[in-house]
């Protein structure tokens, strides 16, 4: 069997080779910085990032949709949306990371590096156009966050919850790995872009096989998106990893693997659409049920935050749901409401961490709820006012980017006829209004417990991460025309 | 220009930023700086727009943003428009001007207050909210300024939530609003579901599309809009959280439970005016409630001792006429004594105050008496500002008030005239009692602890600007009567269907064209003016009979009248209505239904939620046992399920 | 006994897969459930070998190296993990591991 090498086009995967290469320059260069350099690894971090949204920028100029390397990656607009939020997430997360791992004095050692990985594995992910792209780069990416959750190695905390990350992780990957297995068995390609076409008017969408390989596949997505049943992990690993690493993993993890989630199921399984959807369905309600439930009881504000996480995601999903390619203009308003959530997720959730950042001291986290941030608005007017903002949007209040992101979302889904998903997700929006305002009334009702104490002096990274997220999460919420109209820009996922 | 009216709004905004943020870290008291600055900007930049619109004779616009854009969501097209018409003008340049005025003077009244910054920056934010109310272009934009004044309403009113007293009126002030914001929020829902739209003007607007549709369905729409401005404006059975809302900072009184915010029930239907003309019989049902509450408010102001509640129920009785003047479509009128009234009852608190001020927050005229030479200021400026109230020939207040009865009498209420006459005699009559038990006589206080003064530069400046207004306006904008500068102003609002749409020129076309067509005759101008200048002396001079020379005893009246001063001291049993009527049947229903019903049936509707999600939420923190492998079983289980279903009951098992 | 059919081979990649997992359910040592989970990967790769075969395709194989090189990766890290572990206490039991919970 002759076998010709595919040809090379590295430009298409630039974002990609920017970020992988830039964690390898850090990974040297870590050997000759002297430890008290160790925060320029960062501004490196940050700018290679920065760099890689300016690739992706010239190639959402360029001629898009690019296919490269024997259709196994595919770069188009939608890749590129994702791809940008993706990094813009990271690049805030590794400014969040600076004087956050001084501070608690976690050792910066592979702490850049790993995190470039990390990203470098999501751009993958957001450009897979084959099952095997697909689930390397979905390794590359738990790899790295595996260590990342114990990088505090000496906090018994921190190495509980990379070794339940890493044994759900593996679990759940066997799962993945088996449905993808199932499916190339079924339709004989591993191609997206080849599958699609294989199942079309095909009789093929009864075999039990590629049924059970997509079930499987289904799993594997549910773990890493945190969804009901198979959420359990993510209060457990989100409390236990620093803090910096939590928000990263939050915001990173979901938006890479939505967009996946969206690649395969409407770009390659479309004749799926009844069976995905069924499932997807399912798993929706639960998630924001049990998701949103579970928050209300929290007093830690990082496992408040992670049930937190779980419920949003479990909104995300609606959307996915009502992405009925049947239907073009129901599945534009899904899938540009999946693309402008994940985007207000982003900033929102990111902020809210940031200011558990904040927070946090060297000997005492400060992650109470009743304990911590109980009259925080006296003492920290600006951190106190900025959680509140961050607080209001998760919750969906108007005027904020979380308010529009669920209002379309819950459109689409009634558009597309899923009306049991938006009462589900209206409803379980108002039980979450619940501890979502009750920080609020905390920071602003609340005695202080650290009322003799200086207040935290807030980093200028931190600050602007802190300003970057407050600004997009309020003009999202005033002026969604201009994100909305990107996402709508975004919106060919490319199955030529 | 019109480029820059978004920085009518935004300076008070940025204002309230500011200080609520840095606000604290000002070195010294200077948390007034930015909001000062910004009040001037806002009001020059109003100024310079409301010159541009008496040039040019066209309303001017501006649109900052579209909310959601149409194509996600199905034509709920919200746009962020500033509008500034004829209409609008006088709402911002009374906004901006006075609360400039009340900004200046807070910064002397609030000087010694812990919380000085906080105070700003609630003040400013109300003036932006309050701006946001009166310059949208649709219902939704004014429903959000609508809220906001509400909500910083209720946080001035309980600035000093020390006080018991202050979280029991802001709480009061809160949940009567509420009832009216409910009412006003039906009426907008009902009117998206008529017109498919909320924005007032435009071929596609609410206004010009009127024709043709049921008077059943517009006289729904406005009386629950008029709920709405029950609610805000204190009329009708809504009355009762003005008084109580006294107990907020005198500023705030005179800027927002005097001029401003309590106004916003008025602007809204003389902005809706051609909604209203269309709905006949809501118009009856205002012009009664209107007069009913200025008659019932003025009755209750007669007995007052307490100097902020005269003044509180004196503005809830000129609010009534207000409402009644809309009621009988005197909408020009109306608008005339807003503005009026704006002025003199913003100098009557601030006058109120700085005499609070001065005797160490003395509220009560029975412990007053002979200030006029302690503080010779506040007395000059409260008597100009009395003067006004009380209707004296010449002042603002007897114009604007003399054209709403003749303009009543005229639109064929002759009766609801008489009783708005009956209603100024009794106002000449409180005012000028609070005047002379405050100001003449022998002091009633003890000079060895009360030593009344004279209130700083900074909060009696703004009482002499107030003062000119207060007694010059009318001669200004207000002769020749029913025909002068103001009528000429406004004019342009009324022509057409809903002032500005050229599209669909309704009936108000010909209810203006009549308007212009016949002014009242010249004995009813004539007639008025006399009855307004007898009833206005006889009222003044009964209360310097009683209570500046003694000559008649307030107590033998007392006595004789003894049932009627028992029901007008009691406040009609207003309060004592609400408890018996509202709050104890609500309270008996409930214990029957606790009784009755199963007790764990109530638990179970009312805190079942609560219960539920939290009951839930616990079992959930005991599934989370902490162990991998737990978890891992519950991905095995997950996955054994999904796949089963699948394999078993094949694809769809779900119905769409 | 006829020949091997493409049956055996699932049938015995999915008993492989069942018995790896029930392995992760049921074991208390972390180590022993590292090796079931691995157990699970490799019963992935007979599958794909003998789709692969059956199909007449590459991609199986590729795709089955891949998974054997994953593999090694998440061995190199979880190992780590479990050092770092045992370190701090001297048990491999997975019940150990449960400061954070509800």
């Amino acid at each position: 069997m002759e076998i010709a090498p595919p040809p090379f086009d590295l430009g298409a995967i630039a974002p990609f080779l920017i970020v992988a290469v830039g964690a390898m320059i850090a990974l040297l260069a870590d050997l000759f910085i002297p430890p008290a350099r160790r925060p320029a690894l960062g501004y490196f971090a940050l700018g290679t990032t920065l760099v890689a949204i300016g690739a992706c920028v010239w190639l959402w100029g360029g001629a898009v949709p690019r296919l490269a390397f024997a259709n196994m990656i595919a770069v188009d607009r939608f890749g590129l949306f994702v791809t940008i939020v993706t990094l813009i997430g990271a690049a805030l997360s590794i400014l969040l990371s600076v004087d956050f791992l001084q501070e608690q004095r976690l050792g910066y050692g592979e702490y850049f590096p790993l995190m470039l990985f990390t990203v470098s594995g999501m751009i993958l992910l957001a450009f897979a156009n084959d099952l095997i792209t697909f689930f390397i780069a979905l390794e590359i990416l738990s790899l790295g966050l595996y260590i990342l959750a114990g990088s505090a190695r000496g906090r018994a905390v921190s190495q509980e919850s990379a070794i339940k990350y890493f044994l759900l992780g593996s679990f759940s990957f066997g799962f993945l790995v088996y449905g993808t297995s199932l499916i190339y068995g079924a339709t004989g390609t591993t191609n997206f872009t080849a599958l699609r076409v294989a199942l079309e008017g095909s009789g093929l969408t009864d075999n039990p096989l590629l049924l059970a390989g997509l079930a499987l596949v289904l799993v594997g997505f549910a773990f890493k998106l945190a969804l009901a049943p198979f959420h359990m992990w993510t209060p457990d690993v989100y409390s236990g990893a620093p803090t910096a690493v939590t928000a990263f993993m939050s915001v990173g993890t979901k938006v890479a693997t939505f967009a996946a989630l969206l690649r395969l199921v409407t770009g390659a399984l479309p004749a799926l659409y009844a069976d995905w959807s069924n499932a997807l369905f399912a798993l929706a309600i639960v998630t924001m049920i049990l998701g949103n439930l579970a928050a209300i009881t929290q007093r830690n504000i990082k496992r408040m935050l992670a049930y937190s996480s779980i419920g949003q995601a479990g909104y995300v999903l609606v959307a996915v749901v009502a992405s009925d390619t049947t239907q073009p203009g129901v599945n534009d308003a899904a899938q540009s409401s999946v693309l402008f959530y994940l985007l207000a997720y982003t900033f929102m959730n990111l902020g809210a961490f940031a200011v558990v950042v904040a927070l946090a001291r060297p000997d005492d986290e400060r992650l109470d709820l009743d304990r911590d941030y109980a009259g925080l608005a006296r003492r920290q007017p600006l951190l106190a006012a900025a959680m509140a903002v961050f607080m209001l949007s998760l919750g969906g209040i108007p005027l904020t980017a979380g308010f529009m992101g669920k209002l379309l979302v819950f459109r689409a889904a009634i558009e597309a006829g899923y009306w049991p998903l938006a009462v589900v997700g209206v409803l379980t929006s108002a039980v979450a209004l619940a501890f979502y305002l009750r920080v609020v009334v905390r920071m602003y009702a609340g005695e202080s417990r650290h009322a003799e104490e200086r207040p935290a002096r807030v980093p200028v990274p931190l600050a602007v991460v802190l300003a970057v997220c407050l600004v997009a999460t309020i003009q999202f919420g005033i002026l969604p025309a201009i994100p909305l109209d990107a996402a709508r820009g975004a919106l060919t996922i490319t199955a030529p | 220009m019109e480029n820059w009216l978004f920085l009518i709004p935004l300076m008070p905004l940025l204002a309230f930023a500011f200080d609520l943020l840095l606000g604290r870290r000002f070195p010294g008291k200077w948390a007034h700086a930015p909001a000062w600055i910004a009040m001037a900007v806002a009001f020059v930049v109003s100024l310079l727009a409301v010159l541009r619109v008496a040039r040019t004779g066209e309303p001017v616009s501006q649109t900052l943003w579209r909310w959601m854009p149409g194509a996600d969501l199905g034509g709920f097209d919200i746009p962020f428009t500033i509008f500034i018409d004829q209409l609008t003008s006088v709402m911002i340049l009374i906004i901006t001007g006075i609360g400039f005025l009340i900004h200046i003077y807070s910064a002397g009244y609030m000087g010694h207050d812990p919380g000085y910054y906080r105070f700003f920056a609630y003040l400013s934010l109300f003036v932006f909210a309050m701006l946001v109310l009166v310059l949208g272009d649709n219902f939704l934009v004014m429903f959000f300024g609508w809220e906001g004044v509400g909500l910083c309403s209720y946080l001035l009113i309980g600035y000093w939530f020390d006080r018991r007293s202050a979280g029991d009126a802001a709480k009061k002030a809160f949940i009567v609003n509420r009832v009216g914001d409910f009412g006003f929020l039906i009426g907008m829902f009902l009117l998206f579901t008529t017109f498919g739209t909320l924005s007032f003007f435009g071929p596609e607007g609410i206004f010009a599309n009127l024709a043709g549709k049921g008077e059943g369905v517009l006289t729904a729409i406005g009386l629950l809009l008029f709920v709405g401005a029950m609610g805000k404006s204190a009329q009708g059975p809504l009355t009762v959280w003005l008084p109580d809302a006294m107990e907020g900072p005198t500023p705030v009184s005179a800027l927002i439970h005097a001029a401003t915010m309590v106004t916003a029930g008025v602007y809204m239907m003389v902005r809706a005016h051609a909604l209203y003309e269309a709905a006949p019989v809501a118009l009856l049902v205002v012009l009664i409630v209107g007069l009913a509450t200025c008659f019932i408010a003025a009755t209750i102001g007669l007995v007052q001792n307490d100097i902020k509640r005269v003044m509180a129920y004196s503005t809830v009785s000129q609010l009534g006429y207000m409402v009644f003047a809309v009621g009988a479509g005197a909408f020009i009128p109306a608008i005339f004594h807003l503005m009026t009234h704006a002025f003199f009852k913003a100098l009557l608190f601030l006058g109120a105050g700085s005499v609070i001020h001065g005797m160490h927050e003395e509220q009560d005229m029975r412990k007053m008496g002979g200030l006029r030479r302690s503080m010779p200021i506040t007395y000059a400026t409260l008597v100009a500002g009395s003067l006004a109230l009380a209707g004296f020939p010449l002042t603002a207040g007897f114009f604007s008030k003399d054209e709403i009865l003749v303009g009543t009498w005229f639109e064929g209420y002759p009766l609801a005239a008489i009783v708005g006459w009956i209603v100024a005699f009794m106002t000449a009559f409180y005012t000028f009692r609070m005047i002379f038990l405050t100001f003449h006589g022998q002091p009633r206080f003890d000079p060895e602890h009360v030593h009344p003064h004279e209130s700083p530069p900074v909060m009696t400046l703004p009482l002499i600007a107030l003062a000119i207004p207060s007694l010059l306006l009318g001669i200004i904008v207000g002769l020749p009567a029913e025909a002068g500068p103001i009528h000429q102003w406004l004019g342009p609002v009324f022509e057409g269907g809903g002032g500005h749409a050229d599209a669909a020129r309704t009936m108000a076309v010909a209810v203006a064209a009549a308007e212009e067509a016949h002014h009242p005759p010249a004995w009813l101008t004539v007639g008025g003016f006399a009855a307004s200048t007898l009833l206005s002396l006889a009222g003044i001079a009964l209360a310097w009979l009683m209570y500046g020379t003694g000559r008649i005893s307030a107590q033998a009246m007392g006595r004789r009248f003894a049932g009627l001063y028992a029901l007008f001291y009691n406040k009609w049993y207003l309060d004592d209505i609400y408890q018996a009527l509202i709050v104890a049947p609500l309270d008996v229903l409930a214990r029957i239904l606790w009784k009755w019903v199963d007790a764990g049936f109530i638990d179970g509707i009312v805190n079942g939620v609560a219960h539920l999600t939290g009951g839930v939420s616990q079992q959930l923190r005991k599934v989370q046992t902490g162990v991998v492998s737990n978890y891992a079983l519950a991905i095995a289980l997950g996955t054994v399920i999904i796949v089963g279903v699948y394999l078993l009951l094949g694809p769809q098992f779900l119905a769409r | 006994m006829g020949e091997l059919t493409l049956g055996h081979f699932l049938t015995l990649s999915a008993l492989l897969f069942v018995i790896g997992m029930l392995g992760v359910l049921t074991r208390k040592n972390i180590l022993i459930i590292f090796m079931s989970i691995e157990l699970m990967l490799n019963a992935v790769n007979v599958s794909l070998i003998a789709f692969g075969r059956y199909l007449d395709s590459i991609a199986g194989q590729i795709f089955a190296i891949f998974v054997i090189t994953i593999a090694a990766a998440e061995a190199a890290i979880g190992l780590g993990l479990i050092l770092v572990l045992t370190r701090r206490q001297d048990s491999v039991d997975v019940t150990s591991v449960s400061l954070l919970k509800e």
